[in-house]
This record gives C-alpha cells, structure tokens and sequence, in this order.
C-alpha cells in the first residue's frame, strides 16, 4: 500500500480544505474527488441511515442512495451554485434528502398506495425521530434553515457528522482548532436562539 | 444568562459534559429555559449522530489515505489471522467494492491464494460473491470483490431465531445453486456456516468467504466453537474438504436456521464427533414442513453414500419444498405473479456512458461469418418500459427506475432467433432471452408482433428492475439462423424447474467478441444499401452521434442480411 501522494511534494488531498478540493476537482484533479468522496461518503451514509423512516428501510438501499447522489453531485459541481463549502455541503444535505423522498415516493407508486406523499415522515419515524422526538427533529430542521450556509455547513459537520474541531478546522479551512471551535460556537449558539424561539 | 449560554454552547461545541441541574437554577426567565430546552436537545442530537458514527473516525483515520492499486481504501471492515477486509472505493470504475488484502506467510503462500481466488472469479452463479480482481500491489496480494451490504444469515438468526420455513428453503435453495456452480468449477468452499451467507436485498442471498488465504485444521481434541459444527464427520476425522462437505455444511446450516439453535448439542469436539457420527440433532420445533425437513436431512446423512448425491439434486429438492410453501400472491396492476417476475440486476455504477461492446479490448480480429451473406430481411425491435406511469417505448439515454418492467417489442419479415442481452456496469453479460421457462421460443414466426420475453405458463412476463444506479446496456440481436455463440451460452444453463430463481445464462467474452464481428461493429455487413455499422459505435462527432440516436429511435431497419444488432444503454 502506498500513502496518498508518496512524493510528499504536493499537500495530502486529505489536509486540503473542502474549498480546496472542490476547486481542484472542477479542474478535473481526480485525486480531489476520491478524496471528498472519501471524506464524506462513509458519514453521509451513516447520517441518512439516522433519517429514513422505520417503514422505509426495506425499500432501497441508503448507503447505494447516498453514494449515489454524491457521485452525481461531483459529476454536476460545474453546473450546480455551489459558492463553497457551505454551498456544497448544503447541496449534498438537501440531495440526499430529497433522494430518500423521491424514492419512498416512487417505492409507494410501485406497490400501487392509495395515498402518495411526499413527506418523508409520512412514512414513520426514522431512527433520529424515535431518538429524540419528531417534533425536535422538525424544530431543528427549521431553525437550521433559518441560518446562513456557513452555519449550516459547520453544524452539519459537528453535529450531523461528528467530525471533531480539528478535522473541521482542516475541512473548512480555518487555521487552529480553536479557530473552529469559536465558529462551531456561534453556530451552535444561533441555532438554539432560533430553535428556543420554537419552542 | 449571556454568559453561561456562552460558556454552555463551548462546552457542546467542544463535546464537553454539561451540568444541566446547575444549568437550569441560574435559569431566570421563561425564554432562558426555552433556549435551555433547545440546548439540551441539540446535546441529544449531537449524542445520537456520535454514537451513529461511531467507528467511522478510526477507521477513517487508519486507512483513508491507504491505497491499493486503484482503491482508495475507505474503513477496515474485519481482520482475520491471514487478511484483512476493507471497504474501498475503486477510483478507476466509481464503485464502492471490498477488497480482502492477503497476510500470508510468503510469495507461495500468496500464490496459491491467489490462484483459488482466479478459480472462483469463474464461478458464475447471481450467489456467488463475484470477483472483480486478483492482484498484487506494493508486495500485497488481494482479491477486489463485490461489496455486499446485507446481514449475515447468523446475525439473522442472533436477531430473529428459527426462521420461517420458507424463507430457509429459500436460502437454501440458492446457496446449494451457489455450491452447484463452484462445485462445476472445481471449486471446494470448505467453510460453508452461517456467517459466510450474506443476506442482500430482493431476496438475494450470497455465498461468501471461499476460504482463499485460509487454512481450516481441525485440533484433535479440547473446546471449539464455530465451523467445526458444520463439518461433516469425514472431515473432522481429518479428512479434506470435498464437495459431500460443503453439502452437509449447508445442511446443518439450515437445520440452524430452521431450529434457530445449533443442530448438534456437543460440548467438545469428541461429542461433535459422536453425535454427527450418530446424526444424532436436536429436534425441530413442531410444525417444521416434511419435504424441507427431508431435504435437510438428506444433506446431513452422516455417510457419505447416504447424503444427498449434490448441491444440484439439494437445491431441486430445496426448491421443491419452497414451492410448496410459497402463497401464489397477485400482484397489483395487471395480472403479474412474483413467479413470472425476473430479476434484472442492476449494479450502482457509473461508468460514462461507454456501452460495454465498445469498452471491451477487442485482442484479435473477428473470422469472417457465413451468416452475412444470407437472405435480407426487415425487423423492427422496441425496447418497452411498464411503470408507474403506464408503458412507453424506450430511447437510447432513457432512465428506469426500480419496479419499472422491460420488455422488448419485435417484428420480422423471416422467421427470426433473437436475442436479448443484459450488460451490467461491471461488464457482465447476460443473456435475458431465450430462456427456457419462458413459452416463447426461437426462431420467432414471421410478420407477427413478438413481445419478449413471452408467457411463462401461460402468464404474461417481462424483466423487472430492482434496484438503481449506474447504467443498464441491453442489447438485441436476430439472425435468420441460430448465432452459435448465444446458442452455446445458452446450453450451459439447467433445466427449468417450478418456483425456482432463474440462473440466466453468462455470456462469456468470446461471445461477446464473435458477436462484434458478427454483428456489424466493425466488419460491416455489405447489403448493398451502403449504410455503416447498425451498432452504437463510438460517434466521431455530435451530428454523428444524433445521427445514430436517431437511428436507435427509429426502432426499424430494412434489407438486412446476417446478423443484425442494436445496442440501448438506459440510465437508472
């Protein structure tokens, strides 16, 4: 096996910021797209299995899905407003969301439902609804679109991901850890003001 | 509170524990303890995602920046003493795979590994796993294979106990299919278990783990636990591993999960030993179907010559019970039954939009074929979607979706063999039509409308898709006379048998060659009309290649001598 870049005279894919690497691989750099799929693939999938509905689970595969809307997203990254990392993350959210949406759509057209809707939640609770409650869920998805795409971006990462304040001082392309983590705090602040505004 | 909301989102952002009692007494207002409650819940959310991604960090951070070869080696997925097993993305082909990276002793011991891993990648059989490569990079031996997502069959039976009967026919059914085709293949599993049986969606059982890099001794005495249970007394008496073995391992493989607890009640291997040696298993719950309790213990007969003859006659006998255990259900929207449903597979890849007749490397030249010169004729063929959104003829570049069902459309001036070929992104071919279950059969009559694949007793079918991604590339072919290449492929297939999973029949890659030169790729069938190739060669330019999309549209062509093809790729 061989490291990434064994000459060691170019930066490692994985230190580049997601900025970085968006903008090497619309450049056509395929080293830049392994290592965002890399970077994201593995937590993507393991975020959505959290968001499919119990009832849907059986219909299609989440990791085939996610993988899916990614690939799709890099081959489309010169055609779709992507401003940044922000832009890209939340366009990758939104995606898969709508992904997991259209297919419980077309899965309940399949099996001739009377009734087809386009409300994931329609479908049951998913895991992260049984967890924590639907309407917290809902609360949250709300006050989370209430925020700017770099908010977003952040909280997606530390919350949704789990990534930890290096990894998303590296991925944004902030200098320190605490650099990440003094944002990663205003994020979080602004997003329970606007979700203690819900309740 | 603007300070301790300030500390208290610090300590959350940085994952550090928060004293929510002490939190809530310096809570002055309605608003403080709203925005408290709002804290406290991201707090769970965040706690939920974490343990969600539990595992992901070190795996990540252990090997993503590994390669090997062309993968890009994404999470450990399990070590064993000889290899290690990893989930990887193959950067080349856009598909996530796995891949078994080799610890053996020394350059035979790989060897020898990896020429058991050559013979199973001939292994065809839907469950099989399927093998994509064998290679050595950087002075490690691997073998890159299919990525399966599924439960094992022994987390199943940890979650679930005893299984339903029919679902262990079914399972079994397919895995004795899977060890029938290895077997033809010289192929010995040797440590057919539970926990080698991925459970993959649409029913789609696989046969995994062929003991390649493994050694499997059995010690002469003191505790075991796992395979030994599902060795056959020859081979704990220290024989080697055969084909009666693997038969007997798949039984008492089933006998698990139709008792949802081990067959043999045995303490140490002394005990395994007598009580397999005496056949001597612990009873079944009360209500267990005869034929399927029959056909299980004809694979566990302690001897030799008492055990059922082969994995083929195992599976008959294993289909014939799961047929008689299987309601007939109508399907909704028009009269089609499960049983007449066919299974396209169709693999999440994206590969370009290349058609797999013009990536394939093309070693040498076709032999000129006698078929060209035969009579002309007309033929008019039409890819059919049924979906939910009612039938439409399908165009070059078309998207299908899971449940979509395909069929093809076809008219001839002469009496026609056609052909219907599936490719999968993988470069797999299949040959989806003529099957012989199907009532339809070659050649078609003359000046009819044919719709392929025909009746299956008597009962319309057609081919469904079941799952998405990637690009599913079809193709067709008719001839006046029977294509010997098809017809080859098609006699390796086995008798139809009620109820059972269809095995459609592989094409195999000097098919597929013999057929470009056949079929108009490159040798172009002169009938005098002066047009080019009928096939979906690489367009040399944009008006040529609306040129042959339109030509794919048109769903007709005249004056054709020999062999005529046409190629749809459609996107899923």
């Amino acid at each position: 096996m061989t490291p990434a870049d064994p000459s060691g005279s170019q930066p490692q894919p994985l230190l580049l910021a997601t900025s970085e690497l968006l903008s090497l691989a619309k450049a056509g750099d395929a080293r830049a797209l392994d290592s965002l799929m890399a970077r994201y693939l593995p937590r993507l999938r393991r975020w959505a299995s959290g968001r499919l509905p119990m009832r849907a689970r059986s219909l299609f595969d989440t990791g085939d899905l996610v993988q899916e809307t990614l690939l799709k997203t890099f081959e489309r990254l010169d055609h779709i407003e992507v401003r940044g990392p922000g832009g890209f993350q939340a366009y990758v959210r939104a995606a898969v969301l709508n992904r997991m949406r259209d297919e419980v759509r077309w899965a309940d057209r399949r099996r001739g439902s009377e009734e087809v809707t386009d409300a994931l939640e329609d479908h049951g609770p998913s895991p992260l609804d049984m967890a924590i409650g639907a309407d917290v869920v809902a609360r949250y998805e709300r006050a989370l679109a209430s925020l700017d795409e770099e908010d977003r971006m952040l909280l997606h990462l530390r919350i949704e991901l789990d990534y930890d304040l290096g990894e998303i001082a590296t991925h944004t392309g902030r200098a320190t850890k605490d650099a990440a983590r003094m944002a990663v705090t205003r994020a979080l602040k602004r997003l329970a003001d606007a979700m203690g505004h819900g309740h | 509170m603007a300070t301790d909301r300030d500390r208290l989102t610090e300590s959350l952002s940085g994952g550090e524990p928060i004293d929510w009692a002490l939190a809530e007494k310096s809570a002055v207002s309605e608003e403080d303890r709203s925005w408290l409650r709002a804290l406290r819940d991201l707090e769970r959310m965040t706690e939920f995602h974490h343990s969600l991604q539990a595992g992901v960090a070190e795996t990540e951070a252990t090997t993503v920046q590994e390669r090997w070869g062309d993968l890009l080696l994404l999470e450990r997925w399990g070590s064993g003493a000889n290899a290690d097993v990893y989930r990887a993305w193959d950067t080349r082909l856009q598909r996530e795979v796995a891949v078994k990276l080799l610890r053996l002793q020394g350059p035979a011991e790989d060897a020898a590994a990896l020429a058991e891993a050559r013979a199973l990648a001939r292994v065809r059989d839907p469950h099989v796993v399927m093998i994509h490569d064998v290679a050595t990079h950087d002075g490690r031996a691997g073998i890159e294979m299919e990525f399966l997502h599924g439960p094992t069959l022994e987390e199943e039976i940890a979650r679930r106990g005893a299984l339903p009967a029919l679902e262990v026919a079914r399972i079994g059914a397919q895995m004795a299919r899977a060890l029938a085709a290895a077997h033809a293949a010289r192929v010995v599993h040797g440590d057919v278990k539970p926990a080698n049986i991925a459970l993959e969606p649409e029913s789609r059982a696989v046969l995994t783990d062929f003991g390649v890099g493994k050694r499997s001794d059995v010690s002469a005495s003191g505790p075991f636990s796992g395979t030994p249970m599902f060795m056959s007394p020859q081979r704990l008496a220290g024989a080697t591993a055969t084909a009666a073995d693997d038969v007997y391992a798949l039984g008492v493989t089933l006998r698990w999960a139709l008792g949802g607890a081990a067959p043999f009640a045995a303490q140490s291997l002394d005990e395994l030993r007598a009580a397999a040696g005496r056949g001597d298993v612990q009873a079944l719950p009360p209500g267990a179907p005869a034929a399927l309790v029959t056909a299980i213990a004809q694979a566990i007969a302690p001897e030799v010559s008492a055990r059922v003859a082969s994995a083929q006659a195992l599976a008959e006998a294993l289909e014939r019970a799961a047929g008689a255990l299987a309601p007939v259900h109508a399907a909704p929207g028009g009269g089609w039954t499960t049983t007449q449903t066919i299974i396209v597979a169709v693999v999440a890849v994206l590969l370009a939009g290349a058609t797999f007749l013009m990536t394939r490397p093309r070693p040498k030249p076709a032999p000129p074929n006698p078929l060209i010169a035969s009579e002309a004729y007309d033929v008019s063929a039409t890819l059919m979607k049924y979906g939910a959104r009612g039938s439409a003829g399908l165009s070059e570049g078309d998207r299908v979706r899971p449940g979509d069902r395909l069929s093809v459309n076809v008219r001839g001036t002469l009496p026609l063999y056609v052909y219907v070929l599936d490719a999968d992104d993988k470069g797999e071919s299949y040959l989806l039509f003529p099957q012989p279950m199907f009532d339809q059969k070659n050649p078609l009559p003359a000046s009819s409308d044919i719709t392929l694949p025909g009746a299956r007793g008597g009962k319309p079918s057609a081919w469904t898709v079941t799952s998405r991604g990637g690009h599913e590339h079809f193709l067709i072919v008719a001839s006046p006379s029977p294509v010997a290449e098809l017809e080859k492929d098609l006699a390796s297939l086995a008798a139809p048998m009620p109820n059972k999973p269809i095995a459609y029949a592989r094409v195999g890659d000097e098919s597929i060659e013999r057929l470009r030169g056949v079929g108009g790729v490159d040798e172009l069938p002169e009938a005098g009309s002066g047009r080019r190739s009928r096939m979906n060669a690489a367009p040399a330019s944009k008006a040529s290649a609306a040129f042959e999309k339109i030509r794919a549209l048109a769903g007709r062509e005249s004056g054709i001598r020999g062999v005529w093809v046409r190629a749809v790729t459609l996107r899923n």
